[in-house]
């Protein structure tokens, strides 16, 4: 490349950077908006950021005693936090230490999801954590009579459902259906049919939500024919749409025998302490800046390359956590991104090795870049597709905060195949060019014969 | 840089047996050192009803210098409702509440009401060991689909084995060091699986270069594995150094849970780079060999 290019495009990619860095980082106003840079556009979850807490108590009421069973009541409502998209949340068990007190109130901590004009919607929130205590275990009634009373309990004892699913509207022209597709579990299924065919003539079905009949038929009607009941599944329809999550979510997540409700509610800041993203941001921009300045002083020209390409990279890092939707940033997730910014440094170390070696044995700077980066590619390749698709799994599979180290790890190292492979071999390119590939820029040594 | 493998690889491999034995037995009988909000902890709530002439400092200051004349150390605090309330978490009810809520509404004179609550907390008890070893499974499966093409089948289950026995080295650790644990630990042992995966690729991968090389067609697999690793050496300290440099960095921040997370990204980095290498050195020339009589 021609000197005169390389300051050229030296420039542009300069004026480039500049522009990406004031986006990242830079708040000012415009106008009558502030403008409040990727940084500050990024959504923060509870465990960095603060939200509300909700506390719920045993209604009046409430019949059975929750005793030790406060260990499962957590986790029914910690498993339906989860469902309904929440990561860094947490559900925890409190009981005054006063005397006479036995019952332990239910505290949901959660950071409200953003409304569609970005401010937290703190009644989404409510709604949320009010679908998440609900009351109501599923239970089903069977009799040759209609309508079958408590005494005629079927299924008892079997783990009769496998799954619950919320379905989209279905329209008939007139009317639109909310519909709520439950799936048996094999044995539970059969248990059904079998008290289906023996009472073939007449048999009632009732299947009770807590204290709501959610069905209520007979054989004589639709429901309970072979067509409904295909793949194991049973169709119950609901009011609207928000009643088909909940009731699908309540029957998902084994219900819950308890009726507690809300009593209290409360801002919370952050549990793992004030200023943790600042502080995360700090400790990461601290960590950066020792690489650049030990990069600078080990490869020189190489050096400033590669740090202006970690620059680049964990500015399109932060940009694609608001580009993603749907990405709450916590603690497992800045890990996250701490450990990307590791992976792309050891690809930074893997080719300058690699081009070292190539110097080493006598081939000229320019020829080294080359001849390096071949070697390189392959192994960088590898270290990132190993990163993705453990990434990957871990999205795939794991719920929570562990969820977000997938999303951030994985972003990580896909940007980071860009970066060692595409940026820095770039800026090498243009730095190199302006230095004349003068061996004297780079900290290289050759071989002694 | 000199390094035999060849002599010290016995060592390591009676040290990393030692540290997993001896973990495991203390992650079996004693469990994890769990962090105070990670088991039943007791939660001081002081505050006044409303955040007038800064009484929500006052109240801060009276209680967090309360707490010190009694002699107990709060692990965490969360502000309540802009200023007016705060939450103390403690591992123990050594706190008197009327005496805290007496000495706070002095403080705050007769303009707001004072009041402090203490209550047991029972914490979540769930985790995701199960859904992390199922998305690790499947990542290795994944992971050995892919590297059978590029790296052959030493090098891959090379990879794969190195990368379980970080995992397991790193709860091990966690076990014998007692760190406490908060939250997701999980991330920490597929932190260690993933950065183990990422250094024995590169190792393995430089030993297929060098036995690839003229010449070193007739040198042993060990002897192979250790210009490995001596010339992955600057990258390996590189890796050891950024590793202590992130740990650094979030441990001077002075949070409890920075510096323990910290804690667990250094030990996450050390299993990560120790099985690398000594399992590289171990069950590479074993399987290459096994495969070369096959």
């Amino acid at each position: 490349m021609k000197k005169g290019n390389s300051i050229t495009l030296l420039t542009i990619l300069s004026v480039l950077m500049a522009c990406l860095l004031v986006i990242t980082f830079a708040r000012f106003e415009i106008g009558v908006n502030n403008f409040n840079s990727v940084l500050g556009a990024i959504e923060l979850d509870y465990d960095i950021a603060g939200g509300s807490t909700y506390v719920a108590s045993l209604a009046k009421d409430n019949i059975e005693e929750v005793g030790e069973n406060i260990d499962d009541v957590i986790e029914t409502v910690e498993n339906r936090m989860t469902a309904l998209g929440y990561s860094a949340f947490s559900v925890k068990a409190v009981k005054s230490v006063e005397e006479g007190v036995e019952d332990y109130d239910i505290v949901i901590s959660a950071k409200a999801p953003l409304s569609n004009r970005n401010l937290p919607d703190s009644a989404k929130l409510a709604q949320d954590v009010s679908v998440a205590i609900a009351f109501g275990e599923i239970k089903f009634y069977g009799d040759a009579e209609a309508d079958p009373g408590e005494d005629k309990q079927i299924l008892t004892d079997l783990d009769v459902i496998a799954d619950a699913t919320a379905l989209d509207p279905v329209s008939d022209g007139e009317s639109v259906y909310y519909q709520v597709k439950v799936t048996f579990t094999k044995e539970g299924f059969e248990a059904i049919s079998k008290l289906l065919e023996e009472n073939n003539d007449k048999y009632f079905l009732k299947i009770m939500l807590g204290n709501i009949p959610i069905m209520n038929a007979s054989t004589e009607d639709a429901y309970l024919s072979s067509q409904y009941f295909e793949g194991r599944s049973l169709y119950i329809t609901t009011n609207d749409e928000s009643a088909a999550k909940q009731t699908a979510l309540q029957i998902k997540s084994g219900g819950l025998a308890y009726k507690y409700e809300i009593t209290d509610a409360y801002d919370v800041t952050a549990p793992l302490g004030e200023n943790v993203p600042l502080i995360s941001a700090i400790a990461i921009g601290a960590l950066i800046v020792i690489v650049i300045v030990a990069l600078i002083l080990l490869y020189k020209v190489y050096g400033v390359a590669f740090s202006l390409s970690l620059v680049i990279f964990i500015c399109l890092e932060l940009l694609m956590l608001i580009a993603v939707p749907g990405i709450k940033l916590s603690l497992a997730g800045i890990v996250g991104i701490l450990l990307s910014t590791l992976v792309v440094c050891d690809g930074f170390i893997i080719t300058i090795k690699r081009i070292k070696e190539e110097f080493e044995r006598g081939k000229t700077l320019k020829s080294a870049v080359k001849a390096g980066y071949k070697r390189a590619l392959l192994p960088i390749i590898s270290v990132s597709v190993v990163s993705g698709l453990v990434a990957l799994a871990i999205f795939a599979f794991a719920s929570g905060s562990l969820k977000c180290f997938g999303i951030t790890f994985g972003i990580g190292a896909v940007l980071g195949v860009i970066t060692n492979l595409l940026i820095t071999k770039m800026y090498s390119a243009i730095l190199l060019s302006l230095v004349n590939y003068d061996e004297k820029a780079v900290n290289f040594k050759r071989t002694e014969e | 840089m000199k390094c035999n493998l060849c002599k010290n690889v016995k060592i390591g491999v009676i040290i990393a047996l030692c540290l997993i034995v001896v973990g495991m037995v203390f992650f079996g009988v004693f469990g994890l050192n769990k962090s105070v909000d990670s088991r039943t902890n007791y939660e001081v709530v002081v505050g006044v009803d409303q955040n007038l002439n800064q009484a929500g400092d006052k109240v801060k200051s009276t209680a967090e210098s309360y707490f010190n004349e009694i002699g107990v150390k709060y692990f965490s605090m969360q502000v309540i409702e802009d200023g007016a309330s705060y939450l103390y978490v403690f591992d123990e009810n050594k706190v008197d509440a009327k005496v805290l809520e007496g000495k706070v509404q002095d403080a705050v004179g007769d303009v707001v009401v004072a009041s402090c609550k203490i209550t047991e907390v029972r914490p979540s008890s769930s985790n995701q060991i199960v859904k992390t070893a199922i998305a690790l499974a499947i990542a290795s499966v994944a992971i050995i689909i892919y590297l059978i093409f590029i790296e052959k089948v030493a090098s891959t289950f090379t990879v794969i084995l190195n990368s379980v026995f970080a995992s397991i080295l790193c709860v091990s650790l966690l076990a014998l060091t007692r760190v406490p644990i908060f939250g997701s630990m999980e991330i920490y042992v597929v932190a260690s699986f993933i950065l183990s995966a990422i250094v024995s690729t590169g190792i393995v991968n430089r030993s297929r270069e060098i036995s690839s090389v003229v010449g070193n067609e007739k040198l042993p697999y060990s002897e192979i594995v250790n210009k490995a690793v001596i010339d992955s050496g600057v990258r390996i300290l590189a890796f050891v150094a950024l590793t202590l440099l992130s740990s650094i960095a979030l441990a001077v921040m002075f949070t409890p849970h920075l510096l323990f997370t910290a804690i667990y990204v250094l030990i996450a980095g050390i299993s990560a780079v120790f099985a690398s290498i000594l399992g590289t050195a171990v069950l590479w020339p074993i399987l290459k060999s096994v495969k070369k009589k096959a």
